[in-house]
């Protein structure tokens, strides 16, 4: 046995194993310093932890971003849908408006005239483009008769070409066939309203002699009753006469476009009325300007009743 | 006496047809889409009738048409029962002329149909009416023109299922055995 003869070379780094923790704490007594063996390691604790935070902080992010997507989806599918509904509200509610008005008018215009009329709605158009027809649902029963006159707040619309039970076709004066007698309001000239297309119509056999000028107005004669005197019809845009014959023609810009009819009167009764007496006391002031007002060809009258109004029924 | 009681029926079912689809074009579509000019619903039926329909046959049902549709127009009768009756002519005309078993042939036919009933009716109202149409509203005749073909293909089944159930015999040119 040699007792001496141990291996230094592992002597010392058993030593050097066992001599390392005490080292250590040795070494830690201050606190506020990490050893310089340490840093190293630290570091790169530090980064992966600081890498997995922001991964796991990421993922959660974006799952918490999508899982807040899906309830922002949701909430806007809701909105949009409530913002619809609220639309067509809106838009209901702007229909209605403008159909109160527009019933209102018709309604003070009904309540001071002495005419017989009766409320009826456009419920069809003419089968041909050609042709200016309109159907109401007014007919025999509610004592509708061939040729009674049709008209709106603004001015005339036709006259009733044939009657149904339930409704009744109207002949616009913006049909070729139609025939409304008429007079021109300045100089009384007289002649006959017939319809030359859709948006114009003509006053014919007006005498050569007779005085009539671009912007005249157009009002129907009061003739048999079928209309009340003095209703406009249209305004002159221009006069046509030949070097030869013995009548001349104009062209009348009619007062209402049939192409945005939606509510007529039909007179039932004109009354005796003489629309030349309201005009000159102001009732008839306000249908005028709208004859001269651009865009306004939907029979919409003021909104408020004239106060000249004659008895009302 | 049955075959006369069906031919009867298979008549009133296209006239009602057609009556109902006027009232589409004149009120439906006035509520819907106001007044832009609408398809010639009807127009389809006669042109059907005209296709696949003898001469006779052909000119009865376009007076009786005529004289139906002649209610929702202020057009006079015998202006509506000449146009009709000239177009269910032409179209019978230019089947022998030129003629293709397909939806498109029927679209194709409809719209012509349509573009050239105004024609007619233009040139008519010049020649018999105290009235002729000085201005004509070219503008619709063409949208008129141009939306009939889109609603043929729908009406060309139910026309097919009137002829069924009225036990006409399907016509050749439908199951294909027609040749020009």
């Amino acid at each position: 046995m040699n007792f001496f003869a141990f291996d230094l070379r592992k002597l010392l780094i058993v030593i050097a194993v066992i001599a390392l923790p005490i080292l250590s704490i040795n070494m830690k007594r201050n606190p506020g310093e990490d050893p310089w063996y340490s840093r190293p390691f630290s570091w790169f604790v530090a980064a992966s932890q600081g890498g997995y935070s922001s991964f796991t902080s990421g993922v959660r992010g974006t799952t918490s971003m999508y899982l807040n997507l899906m309830g922002i989806k949701k909430d806007n599918l809701r909105m949009q849908r409530e913002n619809e509904e609220l639309r067509a509200q809106l838009g209901a509610l702007a229909e209605l408006k403008l159909e109160n008005e527009r019933l209102n008018s018709l309604l003070q215009f009904k309540l001071n005239t002495k005419m017989e009329l009766l409320a009826a709605k456009v419920i069809a158009r003419d089968l041909s483009p050609d042709h200016e027809s309109i159907r109401i649902n007014r007919g025999y029963r509610h004592g509708l008769r061939k040729l009674m006159g049709i008209i709106t707040v603004q001015g005339v619309v036709g006259y009733v070409l044939a009657t149904e039970m339930e409704t009744a076709q109207i002949l616009v004066l913006t049909d070729r066939s139609a025939a409304i007698d008429a007079l021109v309001q300045r100089t009384r000239a007289r002649g006959l309203i017939s319809g030359k297309d859709a948006n114009s119509i003509r006053l014919r056999y007006l005498e050569r002699a007779d005085d009539v000028g671009v912007g005249d107005a157009v009002v129907t004669s009061g003739l048999k009753g079928t209309f009340p005197k003095g209703f406009p019809v249209g305004k002159v845009t221009s006069v046509r006469k030949t070097d030869f014959g013995i009548s001349q023609e104009a062209y009348v810009e009619p007062v209402v476009s049939p192409s945005n009819l939606e509510e007529v009167f039909v007179v039932l009764n004109s009354g005796g009325e003489d629309f030349n007496e309201k005009l000159a006391t102001g009732f008839g002031a306000p249908l005028l300007s709208k004859m001269n007002a651009p865009g306004n060809p939907q029979g919409v009258a003021p909104a408020s009743a004239p106060e000249t109004a004659v008895k009302t029924q | 006496m049955k075959a006369k009681a069906l031919l009867i029926a298979n008549v009133f079912l296209f006239l009602v047809a057609t009556l109902l689809l006027a009232a589409g074009q004149t009120s439906f579509w006035l509520q819907v889409f106001g007044y832009f000019p609408p398809p010639a619903l009807w127009i389809p039926a006669l042109v059907y009738i005209a296709l696949f329909r003898s001469t006779m046959s052909a000119v009865i049902v376009s007076h009786l048409i005529a004289i139906a549709l002649a209610t929702a127009t202020s057009m006079p009768e015998g202006l509506m029962m000449i146009s009709c009756l000239a177009v269910a002519l032409s179209v019978q005309i230019f089947k022998t002329r030129f003629y293709w078993t397909a939806t498109t042939y029927f679209m194709l036919v409809s719209g012509l149909a349509t573009l050239v009933f105004h024609i007619y009716q233009f040139a008519a109202s010049w020649i018999i009416s105290d009235h002729p149409l000085t201005s004509p509203a070219l503008s619709s005749w063409i949208i008129q023109a141009l939306l009939t073909p889109l609603f043929a293909p729908l009406l060309f089944p139910v026309f097919r299922w009137f002829d069924q159930i009225t036990h006409r015999t399907e016509p050749p040119e439908i199951t294909g055995a027609y040749t020009v």
